[in-house]
């Protein structure tokens, strides 16, 4: 996941979220099948590493994973309904 | 306990502003069958659900139709943006505009306020699962009314993504009906509600 630029990652955990918000809805209605518990791991996987490494460059998306230690960034990052994210 | 996640679940990103559509498309953040209406009727419902799984489907898809809402707000945000005074007019959103300017307020397209009204939260898993999927269906057409009478891409997209979730929901709906029958006493699933015996299911 290196040399992606800030809009490549911001795509990826948009679709790795979403594909698990989808997976997690099946999972509860369907809790022991092995075909979904594997696509959620495979997606898990991906969107901590692209959440993490986007965090840390280009500012925060949880308010709880704030990196930079010196300003609150998380009031200064452009908000989704901006439009730019 | 929620987490506010610091992105929209599908993008939207409108270019160009449209009083019209604005107009119609609010009725999916405060009307009848309208995303805010969706998340409060399953974030209720959960409570008195004896299952734990069928609350947990409540709850995870209560929290989603709280994403959606933000996508319908950030529609008609981006859709009011930058209007002129006569375009207002001209659209008749200036009756919107003359209470809220460019707020985000929950109301249906004709301008009633948002009302809890609009769901039901019966404490018996039967009738609250089939209301659910009910709303799913009425959202779904909602979306598919939005799409004959909206045409720009930019609004269709998300509008589009916004649909195909409605089915979605209705299908985990059902099968979360399906496996609460399948608990209940199957010569009458009405004779004795699990929400009134701590949800332990009596053979007759």
């Amino acid at each position: 996941m290196k040399n992606q630029t800030k809009e490549q990652l911001f795509r990826i955990i948009t679709e790795s979220s979403f594909a698990l918000d989808e997976a997690i809805q099946f999972l509860d209605t369907h809790p022991g099948n092995q075909e979904a518990l594997d696509y959620y791991h495979h997606y898990q996987d991906i969107y901590k590493k692209a959440l993490k490494e986007y965090q840390e460059c280009y500012g925060p998306i949880n308010q709880k994973d704030v990196a930079q230690e010196d300003y609150w960034t998380w009031v200064t990052t452009p908000w989704p309904w901006e439009g730019e994210c | 306990m929620w987490e506010y996640q610091k992105k929209l679940q599908y993008p939207v990103n409108i270019k160009c502003p449209d009083a019209n559509a604005a107009k119609i498309i609010i009725t999916q953040l405060g009307g009848p069958d309208g995303e805010l209406a969706a998340s409060m009727r399953y974030i209720s419902q959960r409570y008195a659900m004896p299952y734990r799984d069928v609350a947990g489907i409540l709850t995870d898809i209560g929290t989603e139709e709280l994403a959606h809402m933000e996508m319908v707000s950030t529609i008609v945000y981006q859709l009011t943006r930058g209007l002129s005074a006569q375009e207002l007019i001209d659209s008749g959103l200036d009756v919107y505009f003359v209470d809220h300017t460019n707020g985000i307020w929950p109301q249906a397209a004709s301008g009633a306020p948002f009302t809890s009204a609009y769901f039901q939260s019966k404490g018996d898993p039967i009738t609250d699962l089939h209301e659910d999927m009910a709303a799913e269906q009425k959202a779904r057409t909602t979306y598919d009314n939005i799409l004959n009478l909206v045409s720009d891409p930019d609004v269709t997209d998300p509008i589009k993504f916004l649909r195909q979730r409605e089915i979605n929901h209705y299908q985990r709906f059902g099968e979360a009906l399906r496996n609460v029958t399948e608990r209940l006493n199957a010569d009458n699933f009405y004779y004795i509600n699990p929400s009134l015996t701590g949800g332990k299911i009596f053979d007759k």
